[in-house]
Order: structure tokens, then C-alpha cells, then sequence
């Protein structure tokens, strides 16, 4: 009798953990293919120590997109802080910033190659000739460096020891140029120039305070977006001064700077420039679209809205603006009207483009 | 639901007052009015006297003492099937959560006073070391009547009493782990009939040194970076003062210094030292039929957190110090009326600061709270009721009922419980205050619980027992405080409401021949926690919550032998809105022998293999939790 009770217990204790199972699935998206990579890739950097960053993938012509590229092609996550992500041919240099790597990925599968250790805050990476990238390390307290990777055998190959807190890096008219913002110190105002035939600095141009991005117009001049420096009150609240935009001629060597007012984004890549080199978009309080040859920045905003950061779509012309509040990735015609939009991974602060 | 549990308390509690007293008005004709409570219930503290019909686990020095040196993170790890969440092993960070909630929803009491961080409103059980206490025990669903704030998930009480006897007891512990730890812990417990003077003191120091596979950086990583040592003396005097009265006085001082480790794909330099002293006083006087408790504490903690950008950088990028003195103070009065139904009438006063460095200034919060409970047991009935009403310096909470009730169905062989409680949890200092982000507009979390459940031996004989424990639970937790992202910063928002229900259940089997002894438990725990957010209407499952844990034990004693086996299995769940921890199971086993010495003292030799099968697991995710690692510990008990 009591024995029965027993059975009839654990058959109920069993049937009632039944209920409890789930079969709970996350969402996996589209399929991706070796053909379909093309589109635009969001770099994501994710939340801090949740080693949740990733790369968004999204189709213009199809509106599919994979919220996460990486980890649906890998199983496994990217790391911590996704800061920066460059193509090179068939591979992806993504910059993994607090996980101190470079991950290699094949671009036809998103699967990953290579782990490249060695770094210890990688920000940007670039590539710099035929034969090599570059990656910006360096918070400004130690190992700020330039790295060069050889591009056949993948392995960091050299370093050119900069000033604190090296950001940005783009190449215009074979140079490759480096933000110096002063890592953790905000104490950098400088832009460099850099030789890759001989992997020296050939130039340095004194900017506003503390520039984290940089794009070169149609005349190939740069422009540094200044964040400036951050001081703060006794409830860490902090307000900036002397910010602005610095326009960079570098045949003449000559800095304009144009002061901003105000100093609302939060972001790294804040800056960038239309198809034809004519327009630069930047973000602050808003998104604002100046041309090159201006003497003064607008006033007037071509869309009212913070994001983190933004990019312009080489092959329509859109702006792509970050909303990292949303984790939304919003297209803008040149007029600011929207275009699309789609949800990306958390923290999105920039789109790489690959058609 | 608030007014559902108001009314069965109001609708009950007379009725069963009628119905219980009816049958006595005719015997007090007869029997004689003047009678004496024991001393030991007169004097049970509030926490004790209405805790019968709320499941409990209680787990004593017996237990406790094999794992003396550690912490009750690792004890309650091993012997129970509850949701214990490590950021590692050994020095860790670990918090509990019971039931589907939060690690703030559990009450850690040090002799009746609670010990969660003021700042954070969890308690870090790795900084309680198992061995140091006479009793620990673990309240599911705890009442926030009797209780106060936090208890939604339960609460843990931490027992130090000692009572004045003739006694000299003791013990002294050393260990080593394969993960380059030592340790090491003595007890003395030493009394006669006018005074009780217990002691144990305790030191670790460990390289917590293992391998793990680093699935960011794809390969395996040596940690190397997660050094930790801890050291602490916690001690208790009783004296009597009349034979009716007795002095208490409790000391709790402890340092822990822990070299934070990388988590998985990144290297940090984290270093965090944690320091805490602890004072207690209680004094208890009794009569016949009253007793009367006053006791205060007070509690200070300090903590250094500091990182630094590279292991040679000589600057630290973030330094910080957190301070923070917790003193309270509580009166209560229990009157019998009759030796089966009694009443108790208490008031708390509390007083808490903290200095952080990221409030700006040093916050203060003052606090009082008035309860009085109604218990009623007498032969195979019990129930009990009580309310409590709680001022803070920024907020109150309703008046919290709840109400509890046993039945023995079947006399000492199978009981039924129900209880039911209304719970708050008043806001931490860092939801207030924390620049940016805190909120000092927040609302206290308001909620209840409701449980049934069933106690009952199933089967016994002369040498064996088979016995069962389960319970059914119903809790909700509403304006539940919550960190979420409002532009750059995160921000404290009174965010959504929690769901949770759940099955408890437990299987005990003993046998006993001569001097063989055979016992196992299995202890699984379902539940199913939802939260959905006040804005709409999308339910999330609870991170960290996992559907089914389920711990198993078996223990063979012969003669001085004895050999464990523990098995462990917790279900995926979610670290994020989207994506799931994979399940996993352990299996440790033991072997070991008790080798009498004396007629009164025993040397005792264990061997322990943790995780046998070499399991890749994580309790939090990026947290790596060691492989196969063993340990050896000697003991020596007089």
C-alpha cells in the first residue's frame, strides 16, 4: 500500500517537472549562405563585461538581417566590447576590445580564422597596404602602440610606439592616419601621418582636444571630430570644453577648427562623409550635414535625435545613424527623411559596408 | 492578492481563536489557571516562535563543522538544491536566490538581525564561513511580518546561541585543494551553568589556480590572476545573570582580500578587500508566562574595490571605498495567555549610513518597525498570525499580514502546512543614490507569497525510515526595482512585475543497522519565474532562474567509514533576454574515516573529488567554474 503511494508520488512528481520543461528556442534568423554576405555589417560593441558584442548583418535589398552574425555562424560569443571592424578581401578584422583581441573571420562564412592575442585595448583597424593592417591600441596608461599585421601569415608583425590613446585610423591617398585622444587621460590633440613604406610617423597636426574620429572630404582633407576635454563634478557629471570639429588641410598643414557648443554624443564614431566627399554628417545633439567648403557649422539640425554614432552607405547614399538607447539601426536619406530602419545587437556604434 | 491574504487573516484569525479557546473555556473550570512555560520557548526568539509553519531546512554544528574553513557558499552548494550563483570558487563573489526572485529578496539574520549589504541588498555568502555558527537555517518564503524587508525569495538565519551548561568541546580543522588553497579553522566551546563562551576562528589563502577553456579566445586559460585569502574570529558569550535572565554578547570580525579574476576572454586587474565586524548584545528575562528579549547590534563594513588599466600601470583607474554601519535595536514582549496560545508585541530601530564614494555624500536612512503576532499550538493544530508596520526615512510600508497554519494528519508522521505573507522591499542605498543612475523617487517592491505543503513519513520500521517533504508556492513581486539603460547611463526604475511558482520537493531515506548506516536524500526543486515589465505586456522569463535544479546525496557509514556521493543538475537559463546558459550536472564524491582517539575525541580524515567528470560549467556566465579538482581534510574533535 505504501509502496503504491511511492509510485504514485513520483509518477506525479514527474509528470508536474514535465510541465515545467520548455521548449523555449531563441530566435536564430535567415540562413546565411557563402553568397549573401553583402550589405551592411554594424559593429555592435555590447555591454561591458557581458562579453556580448557582435556584428549585425543586414541585406538593403532583401530587409533580412542577423542580429548576431558571429555567434550564429561560430556558436560561440565574439567578447567584450566589439569596437571596430575592417574588410580585407575575403577576411574580417574585427577589433575585440576589451577581450584584447583581433578575430580574423572568413567573409564568405563568417566563421573565424585566427584569434590574434597580443593587444591590450585594439580600437581601430585599417588597412594599410597591400600587405598589412593596421590596429590602434592603447588606453593611454600603457602600450600605446600602432600594430601591424602581416596579412599572409596573420600575426602581429611590428609596432610604432605613438602618444596616449591612439583611436581612428583611415587611409587617404596611400597615408594612413591616426586620432590621438588621450586614451583614459583625454589629454591627446593630435592627428598623425604615417608612412606605410617605412611605418614612421611623417606628420603630426595639432587638433582640438581629445579627436576619436576622423573622415577625409573629396579634397582630401581631414576632418577630426574633437569630443574635448571632460571634467567632472562632485556627482560625476561631466561637461566638456573646448570640443569641436578640426578640418585638417594636409598640403598646408593648416588646422581650422570649428568650436562646437555644446557636447551631447556619446559614442566614437561621430563623423563621417557623403559618397561624393562633399557633405560632412556629424552627430552632437542631433545629426547635422555641413559641406566642405563652409565657413561655419549649422544650426539646424537634419534630424532631431541622439545616436551613437553613424556611417554613410557608399552605395545609396544614406546615412546610417546608431540608436544604441534602441539598439536600432536607422536609414536617412540626404534630406534626413527615414528610409528603414532594423534592430541591431546591443551598443551598435558603426557600419562597415561590403557590396 | 494584498487583500485577499488581509482577509484570511482577518476572516481566520478570530475564527480559529474562537474555535481554539471554545474547547479550553470548559477545562479552565477544572484545571488549574497558574502553569510555566519552558524556558526554551518562552525565550525562542520571534524569528524561532512563529518560523513552524514556513518550510525550514536546519542545519547544525554536526553538519556544519566538515566544512569548517569554508563558506556557506560551498556548504550550501553541496547539501541543498537551492540557486546559489558564483562568480568563481573559493573567494568569490556568491549570492542565493530563492524561489524565482532575487538575490536582494533573501534575508541573511545574524541572531535575528540582517546582514545584506546595505548599498547592494544581497548578502555575499562566500564571506560567511559555514563552520562559524551553531545553526543555519534556510526559510523559504519567509513572512515579511516577522521578517521585515527582503524576504520575498526567504531568508537564512545565522545562529550563534550557546546555552550555559557544563561543556568543553572543541574542534580544529586543516584542508588543502588541489586549486593551491589552505585552510585551516578551530572551535572551543567552553561552559558551566553560569556562563557559555564559544569561539571559532578561521583562515584560507588560496592561488585559486585552474584551467578552463576560453570559448571567446578559443583555448584553454591557466588562471593565474584570482589569488584570495580570507581570515575571521567569530565568538559568543552567554552569562546568567539570574536564573531567569541571561547576557549575550556576540563578536564577529572578518577580512577578505580577493584578487578579482579575468572573466572569460578579457584580462582585468581587479582587486577588491571586503572587512567587517560585527557586534551583538542581547539580554533575555522570563517569568512564567512572559518572556521578554531586547537586543541591538551593530554591523560595520568596509569595502576597497580598485582596477587599474595594466598589471604595470601605478595608477588605478578606478578606485573605490565603500563604508557602511548598519545598527539596530529590538524589543519584544510574549505573553502567554495559555501555555497553547501566545502573544508577542515587538519594535525595531534601525539606523543605517553609508559612505560611497559615487553618492556624492554620505547617505543616511533611519528606520522603525512594530509587530505583533497571535500563535496558537496545542496538540496536532498550530497556526499563527501576525502584522508588522515599517517607517523608513523616506518611505513606509502597509501594514504586512500573513498568517501560517500546520495540521497533523496523521500525528508525528505526516503534516500539512499553508501559509501566506504579505512582502516589501524597501530600495538600496545604490538604487537611491548611485550617481548616475539612482533614483530617489523610487517605490519600496511590494508583493506576497503564498505556499502548501506537505511533511509526511511514508514508510518506517525499527531500522529504516522513508519520509517525503513538499511544498506548492505562489509569490509576486511588484514594482520591482530594476537597472535599465535611459540614454548614456542606466538609471533604477520600480520596472516590472515578477511571477513565480514552484514545486519543492524532497525524498529522505535512512536505514540504521548496528554500526552501518545507509542515507539518501533527493531534493528537486521546479519554478517558473516571469517578469513583465509595467510599460507592456511581453513576459521575459527571470535571468539566472532555472526551471529545475535538482541535488542528490547518498551516504554509507560503517564503522568509521564513510563514503558520499553528491549529484547536481540545473536547467539552462537565461543570462540575457535571449540567450541561455547551457545545463549542466556534477557529481563530487567523498571518503573518508572518523578514527576515535579517546573515548571523547576523534581524528577524522576525508578526501573529497569535486566535479569527477571534468564538467565545463558556469554558475554566471563569463564566471569559469574549476573542472576535477580534489581536496583533504583533517579534523581533529574533542
Amino acid at each position: 500500500m505504501k509502496i503504491n503511494i511511492l509510485k504514485k508520488w513520483l509518477l506525479a512528481l514527474g509528470g508536474t517537472a514535465l510541465l515545467f520543461t520548455s521548449c523555449e528556442k531563441t530566435n536564430e534568423g535567415p540562413n546565411i549562405t557563402a553568397n549573401n554576405l553583402k550589405g551592411m555589417f554594424v559593429v555592435c560593441e555590447g555591454s561591458f563585461n557581458q562579453a556580448n558584442g557582435d556584428v549585425t548583418f543586414y541585406n538593403p535589398d532583401s530587409a533580412q538581417s542577423i542580429k548576431n552574425l558571429y555567434y550564429k555562424a561560430n556558436g560561440a560569443a565574439l567578447g567584450d566590447i566589439v569596437q571596430a571592424f575592417e574588410i580585407v578581401d575575403t577576411l574580417g578584422f574585427i577589433a575585440v576590445n576589451n577581450s584584447q583581441k583581433v578575430t580574423v573571420v572568413n567573409m564568405k562564412t563568417f566563421k573565424v580564422i585566427k584569434n590574434i592575442s597580443g593587444f591590450s585595448y585594439p580600437r581601430s583597424v585599417v588597412r594599410a597596404d597591400k600587405n598589412s593592417v593596421y590596429v590602434s591600441n592603447g588606453n593611454g596608461y600603457s602600450k600605446n602602440y600602432i600594430y601591424k599585421i602581416d596579412l599572409t601569415s596573420l600575426k602581429k608583425v611590428d609596432s610604432l610606439a605613438v602618444a596616449t590613446g591612439p583611436e581612428k585610423l583611415i587611409v587617404v591617398n596611400t597615408k594612413v592616419y591616426a586620432a590621438i585622444a588621450g586614451g583614459w587621460k583625454n589629454d591627446g590633440k593630435a592627428v598623425v601621418e604615417i608612412d606605410p613604406s617605412t611605418f614612421k610617423i611623417t606628420n603630426t597636426f595639432t587638433v582640438a582636444p581629445v579627436p576619436i574620429d576622423i573622415v577625409a572630404d573629396k579634397d582630401n582633407n581631414i576632418w577630426a571630430y574633437c569630443k574635448g576635454v571632460a571634467s567632472y563634478d562632485a556627482n560625476y557629471n561631466a561637461t566638456y570644453s573646448n570640443m569641436g570639429i578640426s578640418k585638417i588641410n594636409v598640403s598646408t598643414k593648416v588646422v581650422n577648427t570649428f568650436p562646437l557648443t555644446t557636447m551631447s554624443a556619446s559614442g566614437t564614431n561621430n563623423i563621417a562623409v557623403s559618397n561624393d566627399g562633399n557633405t560632412i554628417y556629424y552627430v552632437n545633439d542631433g545629426l547635422f550635414a555641413m559641406p566642405v567648403n563652409a565657413t561655419a557649422l549649422p544650426t539646424t539640425k537634419l534630424v532631431n535625435q541622439l545616436f551613437y554614432g553613424l556611417d554613410v552607405d557608399p552605395q545609396s547614399g544614406n546615412i546610417i545613424c546608431l540608436d544604441a538607447v534602441n539598439s536600432k539601426a536607422i536609414g536617412y536619406n540626404v534630406n534626413g527623411t527615414e528610409q528603414f530602419s532594423f534592430q541591431t545587437a546591443t551598443y551598435p556604434n558603426s557600419v562597415v559596408f561590403s557590396y | 492578492m494584498n487583500r485577499f491574504v488581509l482577509l484570511v487573516v482577518l476572516i481566520f484569525s478570530p475564527l480559529l481563536l474562537v474555535i481554539s479557546t471554545c474547547e479550553k473555556v470548559v477545562a479552565q473550570s477544572i484545571t488549574d489557571t497558574v502553569f510555566q512555560m519552558s524556558e526554551v520557548v518562552v525565550t525562542a526568539s520571534r524569528n524561532q516562535h512563529f518560523g513552524n509553519n514556513f518550510k525550514t531546512e536546519v542545519f547544525t554544528r554536526d553538519e556544519l563543522g566538515a566544512y569548517a574553513g569554508e563558506s556557506l557558499s560551498r556548504f550550501l552548494t553541496s547539501n541543498t538544491a537551492l540557486n546559489v550563483k558564483a562568480y568563481g570558487v573559493g573567494g568569490a563573489l556568491a549570492n542565493i536566490t530563492l524561489r524565482g526572485t532575487a538575490t536582494s529578496h533573501v534575508q541573511v539574520n545574524w541572531n535575528g538581525f540582517p546582514i545584506n549589504s546595505a548599498t547592494l541588498g544581497s548578502c555575499d555568502i562566500s564571506m560567511i564561513p559555514a563552520g562559524g555558527f551553531n545553526q543555519i537555517s534556510v526559510v523559504y518564503g519567509a513572512s515579511g511580518a516577522v521578517y521585515g524587508s527582503g524576504t520575498f525569495g526567504g531568508a537564512i538565519n545565522l545562529d550563534s546561541y550557546v546555552k550555559p551548561e557544563k561543556t568543553f568541546s572543541g574542534s580544529v580543522q586543516l584542508g588543502y585543494q588541489s586549486l593551491k588553497a589552505t585552510d585551516g579553522s578551530a572551535t572551543l566551546h567552553i561552559g558551566n551553568n553560569k556562563v557559555a563562551w564559544q569561539i571559532s576562528a578561521w583562515g584560507a589563502k588560496s592561488d585559486n589556480e585552474f584551467t578552463y577553456y576560453d570559448y571567446i579566445n578559443l583555448n584553454y586559460h591557466t588562471q593565474t590572476d584570482g589569488a584570495w585569502n580570507d581570515a575571521g574570529v567569530i565568538q559568543n558569550i552567554v552569562m546568567k545573570l539570574t536564573p531567569a535572565s541571561t547576557l549575550e554578547v556576540g563578536l564577529w570580525y572578518q577580512v577578505k582580500k580577493y584578487n578579482i579574476p579575468s572573466h572569460v576572454g578579457s584580462t582585468s586587474y581587479e582587486t577588491q578587500k571586503d572587512s567587517t565586524l560585527k557586534l551583538f548584545v542581547a539580554y533575555k528575562t522570563h517569568g512564567n508566562r512572559w518572556g521578554l528579549q531586547i537586543k541591538s547590534a551593530i554591523f560595520d563594513d568596509y569595502q576597497h574595490y580598485w582596477q587599474k588599466a595594466s598589471a604595470q600601470s601605478s595608477v588605478n583607474s578606478i578606485d573605490s571605498h565603500i563604508s557602511a554601519t548598519q545598527w539596530y535595536s529590538d524589543a519584544n514582549f510574549r505573553y502567554y495567555i495559555q501555555p497553547y496560545l501566545s502573544i508577542d508585541a515587538g519594535v525595531t530601530g534601525s539606523y543605517i549610513s553609508a559612505d560611497v564614494s559615487a553618492y556624492g555624500d554620505i547617505k543616511k536612512e533611519k528606520g522603525l518597525a512594530t509587530f505583533i503576532g497571535l500563535k496558537y499550538d496545542k496538540r496536532r493544530w498550530s497556526w499563527q498570525t501576525a502584522l508588522r508596520k515599517e517607517w523608513n526615512s523616506d518611505f513606509y510600508s502597509n501594514i504586512l499580514a500573513s498568517f501560517g497554519a500546520s495540521w497533523q494528519l496523521i500525528p508525528d508522521n505526516w503534516i500539512l502546512r499553508a501559509n501566506a505573507s504579505q512582502k516589501f522591499r524597501k530600495p538600496t542605498f545604490n538604487d537611491l543614490y548611485w550617481v548616475p543612475g539612482g533614483n530617489p523617487n523610487l517605490k519600496p517592491e511590494t508583493g506576497y507569497s503564498a505556499e502548501i505543503g506537505s511533511q509526511s513519513t511514508i514508510w518506517k520500521n525499527t531500522h529504516a525510515k522513508l519520509s517525503t517533504d513538499l511544498s506548492l508556492y505562489w509569490s509576486q513581486v511588484r514594482d520591482m526595482i530594476v537597472w535599465r539603460p535611459a540614454g548614456a547611463y542606466w538609471e533604477a526604475m520600480n520596472y516590472q512585475r515578477v511571477h513565480s511558482t514552484g514545486m519543492e520537493a524532497k525524498l529522505l531515506f535512512d536505514i540504521q543497522r548496528l554500526h552501518r548506516k545507509y542515507h539518501s536524500s533527493l531534493m528537486v526543486t521546479l519554478n517558473r519565474s516571469i517578469a513583465q515589465s509595467n510599460a507592456d505586456t511581453q513576459e521575459k522569463v527571470m535571468i539566472y532562474s532555472p526551471k529545475i535544479i535538482t541535488a542528490w546525496e547518498t551516504k554509507i557509514s560503517a564503522g568509521i567509514m564513510d563514503f558520499t556521493v553528491w549529484h547536481h543538475f540545473t536547467a539552462d537559463r537565461f543570462y540575457e533576454d535571449n540567450a541561455l546558459l547551457k545545463p549542466y550536472q556534477t557529481i563530487d564524491v567523498q571518503v573518508g574515516a572518523k578514527i576515535p582517539v579517546t573515548k571523547e575525541t576523534k581524528l577524522g580524515i576525508h578526501a573529497t573529488v569535486y566535479n569527477l567528470t571534468n564538467t565545463r560549467y558556469e554558475l554566471i556566465r563569463l564566471y569559469p567554474m574549476p573542472g576535477r579538482y580534489w581536496s583533504i581534510k583533517m579534523s581533529y574533535t574533542f
